[in-house]
């Protein structure tokens, strides 16, 4: 994996990275960036199922930026690292996830690794914590977190070296074009 | 069929999912669809890239999108699955869709020659939504599968995504 951008940034004297990357499309970057605010805006899934989904998809996808990074509004929501590190293989015998997260973490697994992971009764657990609205929100935020860390790693955008890092959580731009 | 209520209102069976959040759906629209409504890529390249991946993961939901007005000819869809053994595929091709198939599984071991060669092949920019574009067919076979989408009926002249259309 190549942690050496293999592209350049689309805005002067900035470093390549997503946005500045994405910018050699002006309005596929200007359409992600109020996609992805509205996304995370949204309280009908809340900001911490969220990323307890975000950091699963992660560490599967071995994304070391998304994996580093935290989204503030989540810990506002009660997310810490005891946690975050429970997010890993075996998650299910968790004693810190609350069952309504682990739903959303097999949900998660299946969504970006194995389909057959999502069995009749992982289905009944998801419906039986999540409405359907909720369950829409997941899909859409899981498909835009597998998307998004795919990408940042095939073009090289992966840190070489990051801490974890707490940012504030993405927010609606302007209305785009 | 889903295992997941039709969202009221669903054109097509991503709608009946994604539909459940219907203005995000409508974002993620806008998004999605500006592959085609912008035409970041040729049309009749991205939809090569689009089947290649759908390919990979077996996903009989997204080869049954038909992006007719795309421009590929029914000569090289026919052809896709061999396209190894193709006459009909330029060397840019060939090295775009060996790097498609390998996004669904092999995305940590993609190598910089095999970066550099479809870097060549479209530019910079090309590369980039070329990598965005692969990246959102992935998801959209596996969001697809585990959510036992149907196979979308018909109305195959259409791109799968636009700002102003169906989600299919």
């Amino acid at each position: 994996m190549s942690t050496t951008p293999r592209v350049s940034s689309a805005i002067a004297g900035e470093p390549a990275h997503f946005g500045s990357v994405l910018a050699h499309h002006p309005q596929l970057a200007e359409r992600f960036t109020h996609l992805y605010g509205k996304f995370w805006d949204s309280d009908v899934l809340s900001a911490r199922l969220k990323e307890v989904a975000r950091m699963r998809n992660a560490r599967v996808t071995e994304c070391g930026f998304c994996r580093n990074v935290r989204f503030d509004k989540a810990i506002g929501e009660g997310l810490n690292e005891t946690i975050v590190d429970d997010i890993t293989e075996g998650y299910e015998t968790s004693d810190n996830l609350t069952d309504t997260e682990k739903a959303v973490l097999k949900f998660t697994d299946a969504l970006i690794h194995d389909p057959e992971l999502l069995t009749g009764d992982a289905r009944a657990a998801l419906t039986r914590h999540l409405s359907p609205a909720q369950i829409a929100e997941l899909g859409l935020g899981v498909t835009l977190f597998l998307a998004l860390a795919k990408a940042l790693i095939t073009m090289g955008l992966e840190p070489e070296h990051m801490g974890r890092t707490e940012l504030p959580t993405p927010a609606p731009a302007q209305a785009p074009s | 069929m889903s295992w997941l209520e039709k969202a009221p209102g669903a054109r097509s069976p991503a709608e009946e999912f994604f539909g459940h959040r219907a203005d995000l759906m409508e974002e993620f629209k806008a998004f999605y669809g500006t592959l085609w409504d912008e035409a970041v890529l040729d049309p009749a390249l991205l939809e090569m890239i689009r089947l290649a991946v759908a390919r990979v993961h077996r996903c009989d939901a997204e080869l049954a999108i038909r992006h007719e007005a795309s421009g590929l000819s029914d000569a090289k869809r026919a052809a896709l699955a061999n396209w190894r053994s193709s006459d009909l595929f330029s060397d840019s091709e060939r090295v775009c869709l060996a790097y498609a198939e390998r996004i669904p599984f092999e995305h940590t071991a993609i190598t910089d020659a095999e970066a550099e060669a479809v870097k060549d092949a479209l530019g910079e920019a090309g590369y980039v939504a070329f990598s965005v574009a692969g990246s959102l067919f992935d998801a959209m076979c596996r969001v697809r599968m585990v959510m036992a989408l149907e196979p979308v009926q018909g109305d195959a002249l259409h791109p799968p995504a636009s700002a102003k259309g169906v989600l299919r």
